[in-house]
């Protein structure tokens, strides 16, 4: 049989596409069946839909434009710059001390960081006539240049992720929102962006659901209302964490704007109970919540109680402000809680988790870390009331 | 070949190559596309099934016996209901076995299946070809799908390059 091209003579277009489907998105896997034959290499080009690129080395723009030009069907990229697209050879992760060197250059400058001859020669080639940067200045991370192929390369992109890309500026989300009017998810971790790039996400990309912005730089409050303003309407899950720009007029406008969230995971040392409040207010259907905000204390989970009554996962990070007034209140409120993990809270007592195990008859899974004010009895109110619930706790 | 019951419709199926199989309703209607057919009226006692021999088409007829629901298997519903799991597990060892067939004829099922609409058919024959591919090397997997391998061998070299860009 050997030699006989069998599957191929039996299966039109759409019935192999139908079968190869099945592989599932396993890179390693479709890159074995693309290999087969020419057929098959069509077929994965055509329909492949995920990817994680590397955005660093000399020629992670490069990678990127290639890459998307063969498959553009992707809909869900990520972009990480420990990823080396130079290393794609060598095979050795992007070194920890580059990054390092990336993090003490003012940030203001990033974009034009250039040329250190860490990755010696080319180590595949390339189509010559791609120079590295637009602008002539040599660069060794993915920069606007990358990721406007991306945007225009793949129209359809429903999810993109950039982790570390220090050199991409506004004017490179702009040109995803510009082209990828299907994104609906869109997480920035570690990033330089100003307040136009969230500006036009907001704008153009009127599918988004879901925002995650993680050591983000670069933008301010204007920015992120911005984009609220424009989309707001759209989104259901929202995670701050250590952006230092972030106040509660962001989240005045989150409350105003988003009344559809249901995610909401907020980290920041500048939000006070004000910001807490609006969301409370505005977001009925918040289910999903998770604070470490240090500024907010009981008047903030006070109205969490009384306005949301749907909340069902709550988690309470390193709050040194508030009581067990609080907790009373989201008791009182939030009967469909079943999910409940502090950390750090250092005022609770055993009366919080009282009030919580008279009240939340739904509470399966408690988590309890370093507060120091509860002790057994807290967790013999848990066994008394609620029957169905695992305990997870150290150092109470 | 299925034998006519009191008060079960019966249904005839002609393979192109002049085989005829008599079957219940209820078994030919596992196929979506007989189903749209007999529902919308463009069935006599008759169907030929155009492009499956009688060789391929008494597998799949063995396929929906087997898989028909057996209870009281006449309404339009009946292929909804679920089997327990007892009869959802004696299924499987059933499908395991009678996926046992040289791959031209599993390509050819593949074909029925998706021409006759049969969804558990489909399914079955194309995992039974993809699972190949997971656990084996590349001509292990040119072999076992008997395909033919049209690459030069630098282009070969260049998609192995290739596909190191991405990672995962």
């Amino acid at each position: 049989m050997k030699g006989a091209d069998l599957i191929n003579v039996a299966l039109p277009e759409e019935l192999l596409e139908d079968v190869l489907r099945r592989v599932g998105g396993e890179k390693l896997d479709l890159d074995a069946c693309a290999l087969v034959c020419r057929r098959w290499r069509r077929l994965d080009r055509a329909t492949r839909r995920s990817a994680k690129l590397p955005a660093s080395g000399v020629h992670a723009d490069e990678v990127v434009g290639l890459f998307v030009e063969r498959f553009p069907a992707l809909a869900d990229v990520s972009i990480d710059e420990r990823l080396s697209a130079d290393a794609a050879v060598v095979s050795a992760p992007a070194s920890r001390s580059r990054r390092h060197v990336i993090s003490s250059i003012p940030s203001g400058s990033r974009s034009r960081m250039s040329r250190v001859p860490r990755f010696a020669g080319i180590l595949f080639p390339l189509p010559s006539e791609q120079t590295p940067s637009a602008d002539g200045i040599e660069s060794f991370c993915l920069t606007d240049v990358g990721l406007t192929s991306l945007a225009r390369g793949c129209k359809g992109l429903e999810k993109l992720s950039l982790v570390w890309c220090s050199a991409i500026s506004s004017s490179g989300l702009v040109r995803v929102a510009e082209n990828c009017k299907k994104l609906a998810s869109l997480d920035i971790q570690a990033c330089y962006i100003g307040d136009p790039g969230l500006v036009a996400i907001g704008e153009g990309c009127n599918l988004l659901n879901n925002l995650s912005l993680r050591f983000v730089e670069g933008a301010t409050d204007e920015g992120l209302i911005g984009l609220i303003k424009s989309c707001g309407q759209s989104l259901l899950s929202l995670g701050i964490a250590n952006c230092a720009w972030i106040t509660d007029a962001s989240l005045r406008a989150v409350g105003s704007h988003c009344p559809n969230l249901e995610i909401l995971s907020l980290e920041s040392e500048l939000v006070k109970n004000e910001g807490v409040i609006s969301i409370a207010k505005g977001c009925h259907f918040l289910k999903n919540l998770k604070l470490q905000c240090i500024g907010a204390g009981d008047e903030a989970l006070e109205a969490i109680g009384s306005c949301c009554s749907l909340l069902e996962i709550l988690s309470l990070n390193n709050f040194e402000r508030f009581t067990d007034r609080s907790l009373s209140s989201i008791a009182k409120g939030c009967k469909n809680l079943t999910d409940l993990v502090l950390n750090d809270c250092l005022l609770l007592t055993d009366r919080s988790l009282e009030f919580v195990a008279r009240s939340c008859k739904k509470i399966a899974r408690l988590k309890i870390n370093g507060c120091q004010n509860m002790e057994t009895a807290a967790l013999e109110h848990i066994g008394r009331w609620c029957p169905y619930v695992f305990v997870e706790n150290s150092i109470c | 070949m299925a034998t006519r019951e009191a008060g079960k419709k019966m249904i005839m199926l002609k393979s192109p190559d002049g085989m005829e199989f008599e079957v219940e309703e209820a078994v030919a209607m596992e196929s979506q596309t007989i189903r749209k057919m007999i529902e919308d009226d463009c069935a006599d006692t008759a169907i030929l099934i155009p492009n499956i021999n009688s060789k391929i088409l008494s597998r799949v007829i063995e396929y929906c016996n087997k898989h028909v629901p057996t209870t009281g298997a006449t309404g339009a519903a009946a292929s909804d209901t679920v089997a327990p799991a007892a009869l959802a597990e004696d299924l499987k060892i059933w499908d395991a076995e009678f996926i046992k067939v040289n791959r031209a004829t599993r390509f050819n099922l593949i074909q029925a299946a998706s021409y006759l609409n049969i969804k558990g058919l489909l399914d079955l024959t194309s995992q039974t070809t993809i699972d190949t591919i997971s656990d084996n090397s590349l001509e292990e997997i040119r072999s076992f799908l008997s395909t033919k391998n049209d690459y030069l061998p630098e282009e070969e070299q260049t998609i192995r390059r290739e596909n190191q860009w991405a990672f995962q």
